[in-house]
């Protein structure tokens, strides 16, 4: 993926950001309109074709949306090189790792 | 770079009194990352809930118990704030609020709305 920096870095924030509302609030009104009971009901809700991809895309977004927050927090804090090549390191592992969790947990159930 | 500046610099955060926008932005600053760091139990928690009837039966035990029902307060509050404050940040970017007196005063709608949203989530998650 290109770096995120500057204005590209800015533009990510605020589109992820805007869908990310949508969501929320997408899922909320689902879940007042057609509330999922038990097991079966809340798999059933959470693997409806539209809502499995809307979360896929909500989780790519969102950790993405994290990486550029966890780096400006990084970066405004951390000014020792190692210290903050280190702590972003594990900053980009740990989201790819989520990621990949999601995605499984998502095919899985899919 | 700047020439050698002999001005004093006096940037002492705790003693200067900071405007409602200030903390507003600093709170969201904190809540982000403490969204980030519950991320990984959110995760671990979908995986359960989605994975069997064991499962999820599993998380609802572990949200039963007090000290879940704390952390999920204090996680929905945050993703409360964020959400609010994220917003308020992008009607200003699209330039609305932008002027100092507007903009305090949609940070103390957040501010409000914040407390508003505790007071809710603690309501749902106890009931």
């Amino acid at each position: 993926m290109a770096r995120a920096h500057g204005l590209r870095a800015w533009l990510i924030q605020r589109l992820s950001a805007a869908y990310m509302i949508l969501y929320l609030l997408f899922f909320l009104l689902s879940l007042i309109a057609r509330t999922p009971h038990g097991f079966e009901g809340w798999r059933g809700f959470m693997t409806a074709p539209l809502m499995s991809a809307a979360t896929f895309l909500l989780f790519l977004l969102l950790l993405i949306h994290a990486w550029v927050g966890m780096r400006d927090v990084v970066m405004d804090y951390m000014h020792a090189f190692k210290l903050r090549f280190t702590v972003l390191t594990l900053i980009a592992g740990g989201l790819i790792a989520m990621g990949a969790w999601v995605l499984q947990i998502l095919v899985r159930t899919a | 770079m700047l020439k050698k500046n002999k001005r004093p610099v006096f940037l002492e955060l705790t003693r200067i009194r900071q405007p409602i926008s200030a903390l507003i932005s600093i709170a969201h600053r904190i809540a982000g990352i403490v969204l980030f760091l519950a991320l990984p139990f959110a995760i671990y928690l979908l995986d359960l809930s989605l994975g069997s009837q064991q499962g999820y039966d599993r998380v609802q035990a572990i949200l039963s118990h007090g000290s879940a029902k704390l952390a999920v307060i204090l996680i929905l509050w945050a993703l409360a704030h964020h959400v609010f404050a994220g917003l308020r940040v992008l009607l200003i970017d699209i330039g609305v609020g932008v002027e100092r007196e507007e903009a305090r005063r949609t940070a103390w709608v957040i501010a409000i709305g914040s407390v508003v949203a505790l007071v809710m989530m603690a309501g749902i998650v106890l009931w």
